[in-house]
């Protein structure tokens, strides 16, 4: 077995601003194994950014990080110091954000900007910075590096930027990277040839990668193990196939409803009613409890707990518990289910 | 570390503070340096002295020239004082003064001779030049041939049988003769310079001038500063005790306070508004207040060149009316805060004739006419009258007098004057107010108004005030355009008068006549001068008449 | 490049032009002349004379034609109401002055303003920030006649710490006699304290909060380094664009201080001339003042591309 890369207990994340408090992420434990790539799945505002920032220090000094572990490789990272949180950062732990114009500085050359992790971090000087920049460059599919690395972002257009940006945060080899919805501004011819090379970029570099994202299609595609985040709080994880085919959270099953699909036969999309909620308070029992047709009374009135279904899959969902009622999935769901069984049956074969 | 940053920042910024405050500190005022600090409220546009035309130029040109006499003043009394000239004698029928002119030099080494006086005026009556105060010179005899183009430069009664004398025949008695000759216009020239420099230098090139008086011409920066030295070459100048003096060009009021605040003001004559600003700085006991008459007489013009744009301005009955209808005493109150004196005579109450006062001697012209009108009902029948014989409606409501007002000093005089106007006789007054000095001429150039206010300061005889209301004087333009042959006939009887108390009878019935009967004018504030001087300041003269400060003999202690 | 200034520089003629002519018919239209104040004391028969000798009784186009060839010639003529006074005499003497002035208010007032706009960014929401904030606000509207009255009065005259009016000349012109030149300075330079506070202030709060500063740090570079390659060049950008126009702005319109403290400046001058008409040196500093003027502007362009490359003055070749 993998060992764990990153290991995050019980984390809370408080926000402090002048409208009261915003509990953005409450309670969350993830763990991220060395070599695979976990995905993180959400709608906005359920704390998936902030996680992942919690992770890298980046968070503004209005926001309160606690948590029982938050590790990286056995290393404590909460109290640690601007400095040493700096060693790490683009070293060890990469980051990709959203949009890949806004990421990268516009006055600012490609090539320097792409350089520069290695300035800070290897102390690298004029030749072998340049090399190394050209190396990158080559590595996610763009040739002509001495030309390239001298142009500005806003002369490149939305495909190349978006390699620019992955090259920038591997360029230093880091061991983890975390990518906050990478292709989400993209296109989907372009969405492909950046997950595609984002898979490649893995294999060569031995990557361990954090794949936040809300598009379970994506998911699908890249992800071996998948967490599903609601109102600050994972409510399943597993692997891809465990949550594809055996989802057990009625969101789950919501969000698996909601990827269009043409081999159905009617025109309507689903969409789950009502919005997340607000978290300028704790909510009281289970947060998606308002919005869950297979809600029970006690999830109203208490937090389900966590359910461990296997060794990689768990849930919290008070359905799950013993004393539950009988329930049934949606008909879609069902027949995912039915799919697991087969699948398992034959691997026993 | 960014907390670290600011209290270095904070305590730079304050020690910078520091350093400046410390340097700005050189400039309390040293009292032992014998410089005097005055202001101006505009520059000397001509530092030649034929020419002048303004009272910054007087001032100036008192203290770096020399004429055949000085004026000294002492607790409001002026005293004519023999300066260039050392004795005069008067022939007996009066017509020919023979000066005598004691040594002196010009401040390049060379000597002050009679023929400079000669050679000054005979400039001044160049009808070339145009220059202004030509006609102060008119006693003498061909003086206004000359300057009028009927005949030539030889045919004046000046003369320099030698270097040490000049002789002047007058055309009539003249006994304000050697206070006209006084004036800066007459002083000394040096030809042999100004054809050197050329006509036009000679107005602006400081650095050209030479002096025969206390001072000389030092620095001239145009609407900032000029700074006078004193002339070591000067005959007198072991009595002069001050090594400088700057006159500062600043018209803002809060900065003349300032500056008298501050101890960098060391005199200064205020008037109105301002003057209770620099009252309460005599409370810090380093100013002191000296009160005295003052030489200007303020009034309100009608424009009888055409009658103004309501075309009622050429009827005697109602200017009488709107002159009648100013009170002089509230008006003294809003304009100069109480502080002129109310006039309804035209020259003001300093004037002497000889030992004479002349207000004592005429009393007020207006008093019976004040009197006959004394209310509203008859000043309206009056106005009424008026539009009658010029075959105008009597509806005093569809009158309406246009009031012409520059943009600033002056402005309040405008509203004051329309309030009482319509208050008392039931008309219509517009003030019109000009955006700036240029515009105002251009309006009252072309007759676009009904009313002014102007004022004038003279010297000190009636002839300076009255002879402005002569039909042939060239400040008419400014004047309204009275224009009236009894009143011509009357002053040129001047040139008959024999004696002091003749005078004083023509004078008057020149007064009366433009005042109580023709009512050409109406005056309205005689004024009271208020001077404030820093203590440490000793010996400065206030002349009632002519430049404000003689600081000649001045020190500071 | 050549092309780009070749053309600045036809527009630059064009706009003069344009400008003086519209100068000169707006002088003529206006009721008075250039004499009036200078004859205004004189008898009719002086008056007549020196109108006489100035040819300005000529009609409007003959005088305009007159007046541009001769500009043309670089001949800006002599002050009607001060003769002897040339433009290239007030290019001397008072220019010097007012751009000393000037550059001492842009000296003193940027940098402190850039850093309490800094101090305001980094401290946002803390009473550092509030402060800066509301005294920003209060400079920016209290006009600098005021100020300069208020501290003329205070520090000039009731606690006699500095010179009440009055500059610095001859072997000082340019430098030396700095005790008179502190209270104008400090007067001029308050109100761009304020406006580069601000300026600043927002321009940091818009980078700080930005992708690309979130992403530096995320690479680890080190916080004095984010924010001397990242948020300097880019918070820079507005504050550098805006220096020409501050500077011009600053030599020119000095006018209030100047007159307050009674400095020898083009700004009163010009004011001056304008009262008077004088039309010789009204035309001759409408020039100077719009050559300045369109100068910074081209100035601001050129910095705008050289600090920014996202725009583009003319068109570069790619490649």
């Amino acid at each position: 077995m993998a060992e764990e890369i990153i290991r995050i207990r019980d984390l809370h994340v408080t926000f402090t601003e002048t409208s009261g408090h915003v509990y953005a992420v409450r309670g969350v434990d993830l763990t991220l194994n060395h070599g695979e790539t976990l995905a993180i799945v959400g709608e906005s505002g359920s704390g998936k950014s902030v996680t992942t920032k919690a992770l890298l220090g980046l968070l503004p000094t209005n926001a309160r990080v606690t948590a029982e572990t938050l590790s990286y490789q056995g290393q404590e990272l909460q109290q640690l110091r601007r400095r040493d949180y700096d060693q790490l950062r683009g070293r060890e732990l990469a980051l990709i954000f959203q949009d890949p114009l806004s990421a990268l500085n516009p006055t600012m050359r490609i090539g320097k900007q792409l350089g520069e992790v290695l300035v800070v971090h290897e102390h690298l000087k004029k030749a072998a910075l340049q090399a190394r920049v050209a190396a990158a460059l080559t590595s996610v599919g763009l040739g002509d590096a001495p030309e390239l690395a001298r142009k500005y972002p806003h002369e490149l257009s939305g495909g190349q930027r978006q390699r620019v940006v992955i090259a920038m945060a591997l360029i230093a080899h880091p061991q983890v990277l975390v990518a906050d919805e990478p292709t989400t501004a993209l296109d989907v011819t372009l969405q492909a040839q950046v997950l595609a090379l984002i898979k490649a970029q893995k294999t060569q570099q031995d990557l361990s990668i954090l794949f936040i994202t809300h598009d379970l299609g994506v998911v699908a595609n890249i992800a071996d193990r998948v967490a599903i985040m609601y109102a600050g709080q994972i409510v399943e994880c597993g692997t891809a196939e465990e949550i594809f085919y055996h989802p057990q959270h009625p969101y789950t099953w919501a969000l698996l409803e909601a990827v269009p699909d043409d081999s159905r036969a009617d025109e309507t999309l689903f969409s789950l009613p009502g919005t997340p909620p607000d978290l300028h308070q704790e909510p009281v029992g289970d947060a998606f409890a308002p919005r869950n047709p297979y809600a029970l009374g006690i999830d109203f009135r208490e937090a389900p707990p966590r359910t461990q279904l296997t060794a990689t899959h768990w849930v919290r969902s008070w359905l799950l518990d013993p004393q539950a009622p009988a329930y049934e999935p949606p008909a879609a769901i069902q027949a995912r289910w039915h799919e697991y069984a087969k699948m398992k049956e034959a691997a026993h074969d | 570390m960014a907390k670290a940053r600011l209290y270095v920042a904070a305590t730079a910024v304050v020690g910078l503070g520091a350093v400046l405050a410390a340097c700005g500190n050189n400039s309390s005022a040293s009292s032992t340096k014998q410089e005097l600090n005055l202001v101006q409220n505009l520059d000397p546009t001509t530092l030649d002295v034929n020419d002048e035309r303004n009272v910054s130029e007087v001032a100036v040109m008192n203290a770096t020239q020399e004429g055949l006499f000085r004026t000294e003043s002492h607790n409001g009394k002026d005293k004519l004082v023999l300066a260039g000239a050392k004795s005069y004698h008067v022939s007996a029928d009066g017509l020919t003064y023979t000066f005598k002119l004691r040594d002196s030099k010009w401040s390049d080494g060379k000597v002050v001779t009679a023929q400079q006086y000669v050679d000054s005026i005979l400039r001044e009556l160049n009808p070339k030049n145009a220059f202004a105060h030509a006609s102060s010179a008119y006693a003498i005899k061909g003086a206004e041939a000359y300057n009028t183009g009927k005949g030539t430069a030889a045919q004046v009664g000046v003369a320099a049988p030698d270097s040490k004398t000049l002789t002047i025949t007058l055309a009539y008695k003249d006994s304000y003769f050697t206070h006209e000759i006084s004036n800066v216009y007459f002083y000394p020239v040096r030809l042999d310079l100004i054809k050197k420099v050329g006509n036009t230098a000679w107005k602006t090139a400081y650095k050209k001038q030479v002096s025969n008086g206390p001072f000389k011409y030092s620095a001239w920066k145009k609407n900032d500063k000029l700074v006078l030295v004193k002339n070591n070459k000067y005959w007198n100048a072991k009595k002069v005790k001050l090594q400088k003096v700057t006159y500062t060009t600043t018209t803002k009021d809060s900065t003349i306070l300032s500056l008298m605040q501050s101890g960098q003001l060391d005199a200064i004559t205020a008037s109105g508004a301002q003057a209770s600003d620099f009252d309460q700085l005599t409370k810090n006991n380093k100013i002191t207040k000296i009160t005295q008459p003052g030489a200007r007489i303020g009034f309100v013009i009608f424009n009888q060149h055409t009658g103004g744009l309501s075309g009622l301005l050429q009827n005697t009955k109602i200017r009488q009316a709107l002159s009648l209808s100013i009170n002089r005493s509230d008006y003294n109150k809003a304009i100069a805060d109480g502080q002129d004196n109310p006039a309804t005579n035209f020259v003001p109450k300093s004037v002497t004739v000889g030992n004479t006062n002349f207000y004592k001697y005429t009393g007020n012209v207006l008093a019976k006419a004040q009197k006959q009108y004394n209310s509203k009902a008859k000043l309206q029948a009056l106005f009424q009258e008026g539009l009658k014989e010029l075959g105008k409606s009597t509806d005093l409501n569809a009158v309406t007098l246009t009031f012409l007002s520059p943009g600033e000093d002056t402005a309040d005089i405008g509203p004051v004057i329309k309030q009482q106007l319509e208050k008392t006789l039931g008309i219509h007054v517009t003030v019109k107010i000009q955006p700036d000095a240029a515009a105002f001429s251009a309006a009252r150039d072309k007759n676009d108004y009904d009313l002014l206010a102007n004022g004038w300061s003279g010297g000190s005889d009636p002839s300076t005030f009255l002879t402005l209301w002569q039909s042939t004087n060239g400040f008419q333009r400014y004047f309204g355009g009275y224009n009236s042959k009894t009143y011509d006939d009357l002053y040129a009887q001047l040139e008959n008068a024999d004696s002091n108390a003749d005078r004083l009878k023509i004078f008057a019935a020149l007064q009366d006549q433009l005042v109580a009967k023709d009512y050409g004018v109406a005056a309205t504030t005689s004024s009271n001068s208020r001077i404030f001087v820093s203590k440490s300041v000793k010996d400065l003269q206030t002349p009632v008449f002519g430049t404000p400060f003689n600081y000649n003999y001045a020190y500071k202690k | 490049m050549v092309k780009v200034i070749v053309r600045r520089l036809v527009e630059l003629a064009v706009a003069l032009f344009l400008i003086t002519s519209a100068t000169f018919f707006l002088l003529a239209a206006i009721p008075g002349d250039a004499l009036s104040a200078q004859t205004d004391n004189l008898p009719e028969a002086a008056r007549q004379r020196v109108y006489a000798q100035s040819g300005l009784n000529k009609p409007v186009l003959e005088r305009y034609a007159t007046t541009m060839t001769s500009m043309l010639h670089g001949n800006f003529g002599e002050s009607i109401a001060d003769p002897g006074m040339t433009m290239s005499k007030v290019v001397h003497e008072k220019l010097p002055v007012s751009l000393r002035l000037g550059l001492q208010q842009v000296l003193l007032g940027i940098p402190l303003g850039l850093f309490f706009g800094i101090l305001a960014a980094i401290y946002k929401n803390t009473w550092i920030d509030h402060t800066v904030t509301v005294l920003s606000l209060l400079l920016m509207s209290v006009p600098s006649l005021v100020l300069g009255l208020l501290l003329q009065s205070y520090f000039g005259g009731k606690l006699g710490w500095f010179p009440i009016l009055g500059w610095p000349e001859g072997s000082q012109l340019w430098f030396g006699g700095w005790a008179l030149t502190i209270l104008p300075t400090v007067a001029g330079a308050l109100t761009h304290v304020a406006t580069y506070a601000r300026l600043l202030k927002n321009s940091m709060l818009d980078i700080l909060g930005s992708d690309y500063v979130q992403t530096a740090r995320a690479k680890g570079v080190p916080e004095y380094r984010v924010v001397t390659h990242h948020i300097v060049r880019n918070a820079a950008i507005p504050v550098i664009t805006r220096l020409p126009m501050t500077v011009a702005f600053s030599i020119t319109g000095s006018v209030f201080i100047e007159s307050i403290f009674v400095i020898p400046g083009i700004g009163q001058y010009f004011v001056q001339a304008l009262n008077n008409r004088d039309v010789p040196i009204v035309m001759g500093e409408t020039v100077m003042l719009a050559a300045l003027y369109i100068g910074s502007l081209f100035l601001t362009d050129l910095l705008y591309m050289a600090v920014d490359p996202r725009i583009k003055l003319y068109d570069r070749k790619e490649g």
